[in-house]
């Protein structure tokens, strides 16, 4: 497509699947990425040491078995602390329940994650995002906020208003 | 002599009673026991599952408790990280002769977890040194040998009648022809043979055709009968381990036919999904359903074979001795072979990410929905491949993994015809 972008490819250290990490391996040089792909159960330490080395545009973090929210503040935790700065990613299916997804989607995004991808509309979403990033750089993409439903809501909540 | 479960598959099989298991693990003590006691009250055979975290897994036993003490859900129950007495007490009053109860875990070095499962009493357990290495793991598949020879030693050792499921006829759930699932259960089978282990199951996991399914499973108790004729051993199927439909209605209904095929093929027992599969952690009553479900589903009669089913049954046969054999001509010691046959390709899991894979074989969906080889890579094997049409793009390759969910999605508010051979 247009001009490639370094990406690396990994899980948390606990998640094993690999369709996720092969499917997203593809979509993302049918969009022009340079992919490495570290496998699955990638421990932090390889994480860090594949940014250091590759020096990728991108890092996209996928994991489906439910402890992905976990692995994924973490990971970035380690990122932080070691100065990586660089547009970060995640997506899959982060909790053992989908109705965590909003309220998870909110918490890495304050953590500093660029974006977090879960849900049926994951891969849409995803696409624009490299279609944006391809023409104006990662960094620059501001994600969409996720609603707040009231139960996720300290505040109505300690008010008794639900 | 045999253990529970191996005593209650037999029982039932007199009865020609198809034993129905769920896949079921809670990280908290309270809510795994609740979920036992509700599938041991069932009015049909099953047996019990604890299905432990992925913390556990990768070997990883204190990452569990915290995140229990921080008020997260757990994907499996960490057997290794609560007390050992108790779980003993979680099990007493159920774990018996009429509910015996397996521990599946996936993981590549075992030993804690088989520790554990002896320390509290349980003699049954699953996986095997390729297939809870390589779909579950990055570890060398050579350390992944290593640690289960250790384990299977010191079950066949500590236990009276210790039993191992090979995972061998899953591996990575999806788009992987038949006759290499048929052959790492054997091969499997073999190993735990050689580590004294006389007490075994092997898992063939439904495809994308039943009359591929039900030659596989012919061809997977020929091999067995032929290498393994004095162990006490029945094949347990797995209801779809791939991408499941979406729909409760496609989910159902694929559930339904696992356990048809189960019973058409004489398989002794069946690992049930739930509808939840394709999103969450199920629940227990979700648990339940499915194996209310599939339990009346396979009741009725056998349905007949097919000439189809036979074709199959010949190909699928062939393509597996070929394998094995290929692998035990390689050492004496059956786990120098399996690390030696994937060195050289003799063994190669379609689409595997691990290090020791070579990656060479794939696996595609024919003409006729039924799985086939895309390319053989250098597996011992002359069965003639399509020319590779291009690479796959995640479009392709979403369209296979998506196949048979598609399929039961788009059938399920239709009046349903069961694709039935
Ligand atoms: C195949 C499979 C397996 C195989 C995996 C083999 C392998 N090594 O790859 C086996 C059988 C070994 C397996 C094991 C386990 N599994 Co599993 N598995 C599946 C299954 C059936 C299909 C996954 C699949 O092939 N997906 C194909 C890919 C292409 O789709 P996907 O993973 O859904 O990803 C899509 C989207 O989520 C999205 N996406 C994913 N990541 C990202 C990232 C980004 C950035 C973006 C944009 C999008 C995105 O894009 C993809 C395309 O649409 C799913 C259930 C299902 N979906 O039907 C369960 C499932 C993922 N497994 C699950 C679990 C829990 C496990 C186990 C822990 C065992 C257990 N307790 O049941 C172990 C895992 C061990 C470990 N250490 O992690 C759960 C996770 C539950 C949760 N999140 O709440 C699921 C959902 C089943 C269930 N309902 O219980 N599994």
């Amino acid at each position: 497509m247009s001009t490639p972008f370094r990406c690396i490819v990994s899980t948390v250290e606990s998640d094993s699947h690999i369709w996720n990490l092969v499917y997203l391996q593809k979509l993302l040089e049918e969009h022009g990425g340079l992919v490495r792909n570290l496998g699955s159960c990638t421990p932090v330490t390889e994480v860090l040491r594949g940014i250091e080395e590759y020096r990728p545009d991108l890092l996209v973090v996928s994991s489906v078995n439910g402890h992905g929210h976990h692995g994924a503040r973490v990971l970035l935790g380690e990122i932080q602390r070691r100065g990586l700065g660089l547009p970060c990613v995640v997506g899959g299916k982060l909790t053992t329940s989908e109705s965590d997804n909003d309220r998870v989607r909110r918490d890495l995004i304050a953590q500093g994650w660029t974006d977090v991808f879960t849900g049926e509309d994951a891969v849409p979403r995803f696409r624009d995002f490299l279609r944006y990033g391809e023409r104006d750089g990662f960094a620059a993409w501001q994600p969409r906020s996720a609603p707040v439903t009231p139960w996720d809501h300290p505040e109505l909540l300690i008010a008794g208003a639900v | 002599m045999t253990g529970y479960l191996d005593r209650f598959v037999a029982g039932r099989r007199a009865e020609r009673t198809l034993v129905v298991q769920p896949r079921m693990g809670f990280g908290r003590i309270d809510a795994m026991a609740a979920g036992l006691r509700e599938v041991a009250a069932l009015d049909f055979p099953v047996v019990g599952t604890l299905t432990l975290d992925s913390y556990t897994r990768v070997g990883d036993h204190t990452t569990p408790l915290e995140r229990l003490a921080a008020d997260e859900e757990l994907n499996g129950y960490p057997l290794v990280s609560h007390p050992a007495a108790a779980t003993r007490r979680m099990l007493e009053g159920l774990y018996g002769p009429s509910f015996p109860v397996q521990v599946r875990h996936g993981t590549a070095l075992p030993l804690a977890v088989f520790r554990r499962l002896v320390e509290v009493g349980l003699d049954a357990t699953e996986g095997g040194p390729v297939s809870y290495c390589l779909p579950y793991s990055r570890l060398p598949l050579a350390d992944a040998v290593r640690a289960w020879s250790e384990s299977c030693l010191l079950l066949a050792g500590e236990t009276e009648h210790g039993h191992i499921e090979s995972f061998g006829g899953c591996l990575l759930g999806q788009l992987c022809p038949p006759s290499l699932l048929v052959a790492v259960a054997v091969l499997e089978g073999c190993f735990f043979h050689a580590h004294g282990l006389r007490h075994m199951s092997f898992s063939y996991a439904q495809g994308t055709h039943p009359a591929q399914d039900r030659g596989a499973v012919r061809a997977l108790r020929t091999l067995a009968a032929e290498l393994l004729g004095n162990v006490s051993w029945h094949v347990v199927l797995y209801t779809y381990m791939g991408l499941f439909p979406r729909t409760p209605a496609g989910a159902g209904a694929l559930i339904e036919d696992s356990a048809r095929l189960a019973r058409d093929a004489g398989c002794e027992r069946l690992i049930v999904k739930t509808v939840s599969e394709a999103w969450q952690i199920p629940s227990v009553s979700e648990n339940l359903s499915a194996l209310r479900l599939a339990a009346a589903a396979a009741r009725g009669p056998v349905s007949p074979g097919t000439p189809e089913e036979d074709a199959y049954f010949e190909e699928t046969l062939t393509e597996a001795r070929a394998i094995v054999e290929a692998v035990l001509n390689l050492d004496p010691d059956i786990g120098t072979a399996l690390t030696e046959a994937f060195r050289r390709g003799l063994l190669d899991i379609p689409y595997c990410l691990h290090p020791d894979n070579r990656s060479a074989a794939t696996c595609v969906i024919d003409g006729r929905g039924a799985l086939a080889w895309g390319s053989t890579g250098n597996l011992p094997l002359s069965t003639p491949t399509p020319r590779e049409a291009g690479r796959l793009t995640s479009d392709d390759l979403y369209g296979m993994l998506n196949h048979v969910a598609e399929r039961y999605d788009s059938e399920s508010s239709e009046p349903r015809l069961v694709p039935h051979s």
